[in-house]
């Protein structure tokens, strides 16, 4: 996460105010976990493989999502985590094509529960709609009702039209991360030139729930 | 993309589908026919294999039908996750449906 989008999401002001994640747990479900990666160092409290596939990171979403919430900056200060003093806790839940079964992804959570964390990201969706009544929604329902722990789920990457968000984006007691920024930015290339590239990044342009 | 995902509302005895919008409603026509007692031959196709399903009942005793293999209680969730034939899946309703609030098909989730 670059510092120029910190900024522009308001996050800059959250620092300024101390809150940076310290003492805060986040649990992480999805595709793995680079354990070497600088940025995770000394960042991951706990592991856990639902998948059978081992807890290395063959996709690199979820070793890019870690960072994105908790990196440490190691190489540039400037491309820290949002909350960058938070510790993770990663539960790895897909296979390798990056497709996952919902009694995985309830175990899964169910044991990120039982590690203390205070919130959950899930950026893992179904590959189509529901109505919020899905098991792995109501999972999301229960965790957040009854045990206080904040899910943050993706909304996909089909909308914004009607019927794009799948389980558990819609679950009700869920915050869902929806649209898509274009940003503009000019990178500096090693030869001195410089260059526009278009990025596009999720943002919580609405919240559910 | 999977087929559909179906519902069963115990309040007025339909099969609800929640689909993907390029699925056609076909399905949705052929499971209507199905809950009225008469297995339509468009439903067949779609009961091929066992399938991973999601059943909420009232009775557990439902889920000792030897039709069904259960695989996982999630008693907070009041979810159970049973494999059966979709075929039989929906006989189960027809013939215990007072006694079954929820059923739904598995659903594959993918990274995004």
């Amino acid at each position: 996460m670059t510092h120029g989008i910190c900024r522009r999401l308001g996050v800059t002001r959250l620092w300024a105010q101390s809150l940076t994640g310290k003492g805060i747990r986040v649990g992480i479900v999805g595709t793995g976990i680079d354990l070497s990666h600088p940025d995770l160092e000394g960042k991951i409290v706990a592991t856990r493989d639902f998948s059978t596939r081992g807890i290395t990171d063959y996709i690199g979403h979820e070793t890019a999502v870690a960072s994105i919430i908790a990196g440490r900056g190691a190489k540039n200060w400037r491309l820290r985590g949002i909350a960058y003093d938070a510790e993770v806790v990663f539960a790895k839940v897909t296979q390798d094509d990056g497709s996952a079964e919902e009694d995985v992804l309830i175990d899964a959570l169910e044991w990120l529960a039982s590690q203390r964390v205070h919130v959950i990201n899930f950026s893992i969706t179904s590959d189509c709609v529901t109505d919020g009544r899905d098991p792995v929604s109501r999972e999301v329902n229960y965790l957040v009702e009854k045990k206080g722990i904040g899910v943050v789920c993706a909304a996909g990457n089909y909308g914004p039209v009607h019927y794009s968000i799948g389980s558990p984006g819609a679950a009700e007691q869920a915050p869902t991360l929806l649209g898509l920024l274009k940003v503009r930015r000019r990178l500096r290339l090693e030869d001195g030139r410089l260059n526009s590239e278009e990025q596009s990044l999720s943002y919580p342009a609405r919240i559910q729930g | 993309m999977p087929d559909c995902i179906y519902r069963f509302s115990a309040a007025d005895k339909s099969i609800c589908l929640i689909e993907p919008p390029h699925v056609g409603p076909c399905l949705v026509k052929a499971c209507c026919v199905a809950l009225s007692h008469d297995l339509s031959p468009q439903f067949k196709p779609a009961m091929r294999g066992k399938l991973k399903f999601w059943v909420q009942t009232k009775d557990p005793k439902v889920l000792q039908d030897s039709r069904l293999q259960l695989l996982k209680n999630y008693p907070h969730l009041g979810l159970a996750e049973v494999c059966a034939l979709e075929e039989d899946i929906v006989k189960i309703i027809l013939e215990k449906g007072a006694e079954i609030l929820h059923v739904s098909k598995a659903i594959p989730f993918h990274t995004l």
